[in-house]
């Protein structure tokens, strides 16, 4: 990868490690609604949102000197983001080993129904997954990551998360489809 | 594209790029929060470098009065005379003037400082902010800076400032710990690129990698430490309590299956768990059965088991094989609720499961043999439903291939089969007193049947079946209606909600069967109603 960090970025960098406020406030404008957005979905509610998110941008102005400008800022940013917010919750979820979940009808409709809802009630709606679920869900469908990488982060195996992924989205589609009638 | 994908696409079309923003002044609470979490780590860190300087003038004084009472008395062993001169000379604070003692005394005195002097500190950590977080896995716990040096040299080095050491190097860790024990540390240290670093785990492991990962066996605490070294010699240590009390006692479970005469015999054995609050049953997992009869599972947590076992169709005693029950499953064919108790003697538990039960008991026959006439061969999950004396369903039995059904270890005492399919009872009796009369359906045992039309028959109660209703989007509520009066069933919660209704006045048979979908219910206990004109049945209830 050339550099994928601009010049402008370094510069900021610099002035935030220096600990300049106008600088640290710049870069926390920069991110702070896209962080908010991937917070947000990883947390069952506002307030744990904002938690993570407080916690992250913490870490994010702590560690800017670690920062190695060879992936994207943002992709560091985001990756500080996700960590905290799967330490938030590791406590609380709960990873079962479940039997293959049973084969949901799949109906084309039920995208439709999917695909009406606005991204902040679909947020809403992610919210309500049970920590675990939503963790799993996120990381896969979200995030891109394979179960295999899943399964480390998490501590789980390959198939727990494969199965945890199966329940979310029956979940999901589940309360998705209640809330339509 | 698959269903699946679609609606991973349609989930992050919407949401890849979503953001919003947080309340205006967020910004400010997380600057105040981040400075307040510098300035307790900072006060922490002077509070130690405060304790260690004490402890080292301490130490110094010691020293020196060592040198001044050499060859007039032991020092293990002073006169207390000796004390109070020696502090007169002394130039410490009045505080340190009992410390010529011996070196419990000294000790004792650090101790107190130490907690004395800490008090303000945590007055400190204690001031909160409406952002606030405690994370639980960063508590800082201790600090400590390690001197390798020994002796009047580390003294000086000690006693002079702190800032003298110019390469600053700054020690510090995160770490994010997952449900098998295992740890990442996030190495937060402010050094240099070469700087070294040194891991101690707490449990006797070491690593010198900048970020490792280390898995703990037991549960318990740890002090992790770690040190970092520059090349230049400055070096800072930082510890941390980790707990880990989430693993849980793993044991192995062994068993031995055996068939008739103890004859090992080919089959498999299913590790079943349920969930404690939805009560959906899932598969931990499933052994064959080896040659001689025994099978393992390897490190399970300690907790409740289902274990089931089936024989295998090839196995020479699969024709002789009567089903058992266990609860109001219908479909397994030997199950035994097991507790794996993580207080048992070894690393392992024994079980043996005897898949073909007693026949004979010394009390007399405890098996209810039977043979249906009218099997639908059609049909492969026929049942029979065992009730006891007061009427009550306590079992079922899957109809074998030739319509047999089989009861085992019953207490004596009298029962009723019920056949779904026609409707009829069957009275049987088991125990001690049992009569030498076969069985009109040919089967062995010494039980005392009576088939015929139903004698006063046990109230038909509502037969829910898958119960619980978890591998099925599709309920079925089986009850007889003699008189083919017009029924309605009806599914309520606990909180006495009706979910949904379905009625009928065609169709009307003696057995009824109704499907309900319950695909939507969420996982709850219901509780099911059925009106047969205007008399209601007694409820039954399933869990979804």
């Amino acid at each position: 990868m050339a550099n994928p960090v601009s010049i402008k970025e370094e510069e900021l960098i610099r002035q935030c490690i220096q600990e300049d406020q106008k600088a640290l406030e710049a870069f926390y404008r920069m991110y702070a609604g896209k962080m908010m957005g991937i917070c947000l979905r990883y947390a069952k509610n506002r307030e744990d949102a904002e938690d993570i998110l407080q916690e992250g941008f913490i870490k994010v102005f702590n560690n800017l000197i670690k920062f190695k400008k060879e992936g994207s800022l943002e992709g560091w940013v985001k990756r500080i983001m996700v960590n905290t917010a799967l330490l938030h919750y590791r406590k609380t979820a709960k990873f079962e080993n479940h039997v293959d979940v049973e084969a949901a009808d799949k109906e084309t409709n039920d995208l439709d129904i999917l695909s009406r809802l606005s991204a902040k009630e679909l947020m809403a709606q992610i919210q309500t997954l049970p920590d675990g679920y939503r963790m799993v869900f996120n990381m896969y469908v979200l995030e891109g990551y394979q179960h295999k990488e899943i399964g480390e982060l998490l501590g789980i195996n390959e198939g727990t998360s494969k199965s945890q992924l199966a329940r979310a989205r029956k979940f999901l589609m589940d309360i998705i489809k209640k809330r339509d009638l | 594209m698959s269903y699946n994908e679609e609606m991973d696409k349609i989930v992050l079309d919407k949401l890849a790029g979503y953001s919003e923003e947080p309340e205006p002044d967020f910004f400010r609470s997380i600057l105040t929060e981040r400075e307040r979490a510098a300035k307790s780590k900072l006060l922490n860190r002077i509070l130690l470098i405060a304790v260690s300087i004490a402890a080292l003038i301490a130490l110094l004084y010691l020293l020196l009065r060592n040198d001044k009472t050499e060859g007039q008395s032991s020092l293990l062993y002073p006169q207390p005379g000796l004390s109070a001169s020696s502090a007169d000379q002394s130039p410490e604070k009045s505080g340190f003037n009992q410390l010529g003692s011996g070196q419990n005394q000294y000790n004792g005195n650090v101790a107190e400082l130490n907690s004395s002097s800490l008090s303000p500190a945590t007055a400190t950590n204690s001031h909160s902010n409406a952002h606030h977080k405690t994370t639980g896995t960063t508590k800082q716990t201790a600090i400590a800076q390690v001197n390798k040096n020994t002796g009047n040299d580390a003294i000086r080095k000690q006693t002079e400032p702190k800032e003298t050491n110019a390469q600053s190097v700054n020690a510090i860790f995160d770490y994010f710990m997952d449900s098998t024990g295992k740890c990442t540390f996030y190495n937060q240290s402010r050094a240099s690129e070469e700087a070294e670093y040194e891991w101690f785990f707490g449990d006797g492991s070491i690593s010198k990698e900048k970020e490792p990962t280390h898995a703990y066996a037991l549960n318990g605490y740890y002090h992790v430490c770690l040190t970092v070294t520059t090349p230049q010699g400055t070096y800072d240590s930082y510890c941390d309590d980790i707990s880990i009390d989430h693993l849980p006692n793993r044991r192995n479970l062994i068993g031995k299956v055996s068939a008739g005469n103890s004859v090992p015999d080919k089959g498999w054995v299913y590790l079943i768990s349920y969930d404690s609050i939805s009560m959906v049953p899932y598969l931990i997992d499933s052994s064959k059965v080896d040659l001689s009869g025994y099978f393992t599972f390897n490190q399970i947590p300690a907790g409740y088991y289902l274990v089931r076992a089936t024989l295998e169709t090839k196995s020479i005693h699969y024709k002789q094989y009567m089903p058992t029950y266990y609860g109001q499953s219908l479909i397994w064919n030997f199950a035994k609720r097991y507790n794996l108790s993580s207080f048992g003697k070894g690393n392992s538990d024994l079980l043996i499961i005897n898949l073909l039960s007693t026949r004979k008991s010394d009390s007399g026959d405890n098996t209810i043999d039977g043979q249906t006439s009218t099997r639908d061969n059609e049909l492969n999950d026929d049942i029979v439903i065992l009730y006891d004396n007061n009427g009550k369903p306590i079992g079922f039995a899957q109809l074998g291939p030739d319509g047999k059904f089989s009861f085992n270890d019953l207490p004596p005492g009298s029962y009723q089969v019920f056949n779904p399919r026609t409707g009829s009872y069957t009275t049987y009796t088991t125990g001690g007193t049992s009569s030498s009369t076969p069985p009109p359906g040919g089967t062995t045992g010494g039980t005392t049947t009576q088939t015929g039309t139903p004698p006063p028959p046990p109230q038909p109660e509502i037969i829910l079946y898958p119960n619980p209703c978890t591998s099925s989007d599709v309920l079925t509520v089986k009850f007889n209606n003699p008189d083919l009066l017009p029924y309605s069933v009806t599914v309520i919660d606990q909180n006495g909600i009706t979910k949904m209704t379905q009625k009928g006045n065609k169709y009307l048979v003696p057995v009824q069967e109704v499907q309900l979908d319950v695909s939507m219910l969420p996982s709850r206990n219901y509780q099911v109603i059925v009106t047969l004109g205007n008399k209601t049945l007694p409820s039954a209830s399933f869990t979804k």
